[in-house]
């Protein structure tokens, strides 16, 4: 899959998984390199390309559905039957990516209640649930002095 | 003529103040430090933690390990709760053994409990990860014997400590208002004011603040709870070259921006008089005295390079006087170990009392969720709490408390956002939310987190300890450091006086909560599926009639070495002076006769100013 193709379908897939929009997705993207650091750690448990293999599956299932259900179809297990790793499906390896993007952990599929780790600092400070809180991840405000005293932006604004 | 005219162990707040007032005065002193320096820039230490899934007070800083048993300079750590054994455990008391290899405070055989509490060895001390909690004690604190025939009265009272109050504000930075400040007789001196205006209160705040207004609580003399603004060392303005509060809610473990004072600020200002030397990871081993004179000449010193193992260099320091500004832990550990024909007991031991009546304020969370948002992690992690119901006639019967009320949401309290999210994507119910087992994507999930996530609700309510000597710190028989010197070992447990204030504090909860609309997700913390004993991982407290409660501690470690007018009962006089060793001084919480119902530091920063000029005095 070449690199452009990867990142499009990347982004496009975790709006859908997420519920951000591509617009806010690819802004994560780009500051914390999500896509690269997943699939370095995806692929060191199913193996070279099982990244790219969830990537095809999800595009192939875009053709004919948009974002969200297509989203919604592969998190609820409707396309594990093809998965190369029958130990870790396409949902499983779903899941682990949502929680990768909205919390900035990696929790490792291959240990059992695993209390996760955050590969980079930027992992946790762009991870996308804080948006959904209307919030900002602890320790990494990027307001001033007093904004807290006022509800904030409206939902929509936050992750449209 | 002695090295230096004062040697400070400690480079924490109370020893930097006392730092920067000699050497105002031109005294040559060198401040010890078991622990490293501050980085050059705080962002190695916010690095760290950012990257911590659990965001726990000692996470960004050094040692980043367990391993107290090799380490030259280990310390508590809030991580070594989750391994304690759970109170259903049938094997909880073999479990401690294992407990013990790992945490740097290690439990006795007869412990009901860890000690639950933590604190930072590391130039700038426990205020690297404080609240930033700047209350003034009640005048009832300092008076507890006499006003509830509770505890022991202070031999000081709140008129003998108004002005270093005072002094101590304007050195942390506290950011407050006067008038919002008087209650329950706390009083200032005509035209004082705070050297900055108070934080703006949360959106939370005044929310809750007006949903609570009109309620009466009957059991606790019919005070109303309302939400005060909390006095606070972090900036509201500009202010001693470091910008306002910028609301990262990371208070503790740390302000990435500095806004929040922490005692590198006033060390610095010690080391710019140019009288005032640092020197870091150098481990006071004993201290020295001179059997004739009863003086202390000087103290044994470990330099090490690394955190375990490396070059040792042993040197040994004279002073005209000493402090110990170690906290209430690593202090009485230092005293204990200093044994010697003319300290048999140890320094400044002749009343027994060293290590003795350790005390916290012991916590009770609870947590619920609004009916309409109040949007939390937004702000300082706390920025009010009710305070009217810490004193009146019932703490004849049981404890008082005050009640922090969070900003984190439920980040303390249930491990969020993570746990939720977690939660609704797995169809698991660890919350308490997820009780029908959603499993959610996109916009579904979208909408069930920001309805969950902007409705938390966290109190935190501080429950007074009374002192008992059964609770203590003492050396360790079996366990030892790194240099080879004894570690902490804790016997700790709650007496019925704080488990009245528990269970005060969860039906303040439950009648504040129905007041103000909020849903009480207030739960026992059990086993996660899968562990071998119901419990583990949370230390919890069962009160004589059999309800268990998870309890916490807040760092505010205190009594282990405390003033009294009576030698033979205290360790220290009202000017933090050794009753028996005239040189030297013991500062910090440890002196705290009773735990009171305010966080302590602002009071530790208060009583330094005091026993300097009483140091002042003799170098």
């Amino acid at each position: 899959m070449d690199p452009t193709t990867r990142l499009q379908i990347f982004v496009d897939l975790v709006s859908g998984l997420t519920g951000v929009s591509p617009r806010v997705a690819s802004q994560a993207q780009a500051a914390a390199r999500y896509l690269e650091n997943y699939m370095q750690l995806a692929d060191q448990v199913a193996g070279v390309g099982a990244t790219d293999a969830l990537l095809t599956i999800y595009a192939d299932v875009r053709k004919s559905l948009p974002p969200g259900e297509a989203a919604k179809k592969l998190f609820l297990g409707g396309l594990d039957k093809t998965s190369p790793d029958k130990q870790w499906p396409f949902s499983a390896m779903a899941r682990t990516l949502m929680k990768f993007v909205l919390l900035g952990v990696w929790y490792d599929p291959k240990k059992k209640d695993d209390d996760g780790t955050i590969p980079t600092a930027v992992s946790y400070s762009e991870s996308l649930v804080w948006l959904i809180a209307q919030a900002h991840p602890v320790g990494a405000s990027k307001l001033a002095y007093g904004y807290w005293a006022n509800p904030p932006p409206p939902l929509d604004k936050l992750i449209g | 003529m002695a090295d230096y005219d004062v040697i400070i162990v400690g480079a924490g707040i109370s020893g930097a103040i006392m730092a920067l007032e000699l050497g105002r005065q031109n005294k040559r002193v060198l401040v010890l430090d078991a622990g490293p320096v501050d980085p050059n820039s705080r962002k190695d230490f916010q690095d760290h933690l950012l990257r911590s899934v659990i965001k726990l007070p000692e996470c960004p800083y050094p040692p980043y390990e367990d391993n107290p048993g090799r380490q030259n300079a280990p310390r508590a750590n809030s991580r070594m709760l989750f391994k304690w054994p759970g109170y259903k455990n049938p094997l909880a008391k073999d479990q401690i053994y294992s407990f013990n290899a790992s945490s740097h405070l290690t439990v006795s055989p007869v412990s009901q409990l860890p000690f639950l509490s933590t604190y930072e060895r590391v130039v700038g001390g426990t205020t690297w990860h404080w609240l930033g909690t700047c209350l003034r004690l009640l005048p009832n604190d300092f008076r507890m014997q006499s006003t509830y025939g509770r505890g022991i009265d202070w031999p000081i009272d709140y008129c003998d400590l108004v002005d270093d109050y005072g002094r101590a504000e304007y050195e942390i930075g506290v950011s407050a208002n006067v008038k919002e400040q008087t209650y329950l007789d706390l009083w200032f001196p005509p035209g004082y004011s705070y050297p900055m205006p108070p934080i703006a209160p949360t959106y939370s705040d005044n929310q809750l603040d007006k949903w609570m207004a009109g309620l009466q609580l009957p059991w606790l003399n019919n005070q109303k709870p309302r939400m005060n603004n909390t006095p606070q060392a972090r900036n509201s303005i500009f202010h001693d070259g470091r910008r306002a509060c910028a609301g990262n809610t990371s208070c503790i473990p740390m302000c990435p921006i500095q806004a929040k004072y922490d005692a590198t600020i006033t060390l610095q200002k010690a080391v710019n008089t140019n009288y005032v030397t640092v020197q870091a990871q150098s481990v006071v081993k004993k201290v020295n005295v001179d059997a004739a004179t009863h003086k202390v000449t000087s103290v044994d010193v470990v330099r090490y390079d690394s955190a375990a193992g490396g070059t040792l260099e042993y040197e040994t320091l004279a002073a005209t006087a000493f402090v110990i500004a170690a906290h209430a832990i690593e202090t009485p550990r230092l005293l204990l170990n200093s044994i010697s024909p003319a300290t048999p007991n140890g320094v400044a031991n002749s009343s027994g009392q060293v290590g003795q009546n350790l005390m916290d304020h012991i916590v009770y969370l609870g947590w619920g969720l609004s009916n309409e948002p109040v949007y939390p992690n937004r702000g300082p992690r706390s920025s009010g709490g009710i305070e009217t119901l810490r004193d009146g006639p019932f703490r004849k019967d049981f404890a008082a408390f005050r009640v922090d009320v969070g900003n984190e949401g439920w980040g303390w309290a249930d491990g969020d956002p993570n746990t939720i999210t977690n939660d609704f994507i797995d169809g698991t119910n660890s919350s308490g939310t997820n009780c029908k087992g959603e499993t959610l994507c996109g916009d579904a999930l979208v909408q069930r987190l920001n309805d969950k996530l902007t409705r938390m609700v966290r109190f935190c309510y501080l429950v007074e300890q009374l002192p008992c000597r059964k609770n203590r710190v003492e050396l360790s028989p079996i366990s030892k450091d790194g240099l080879g010197i004894p570690r902490p070992q804790i016997t700790y447990g709650l007496d019925d006086y704080t488990f009245g204030g528990l269970a005060s504090a969860a039906k303040a909860t439950s009648t504040i909560f129905e007041k103000c609309g909020i849903q009480n997700f207030t739960t026992l913390r059990e086993a996660k599926p899968g562990r071998p004993h119901a419990g583990d991982g949370y230390p919890t407290a069962v009160d004589p009639s059999g309800a268990p409660y998870n309890v916490y501690g807040a760092g505010h470690i205190a009594g282990t070495y405390r003033m009294g007018s009576n030698a033979d009962e205290s360790v220290v006089n009202d000017r933090l002076q050794s009753h028996d060793h005239p040189n030297l001084f013991l500062l910090g919480s440890g002196v705290f006769p009773t735990i009171a119902t305010g966080n302590p530091t602002l009071t530790i920063a208060a009583l330094t100013y005091r026993a300097s000029r009483e140091l002042l005095k003799q170098v």
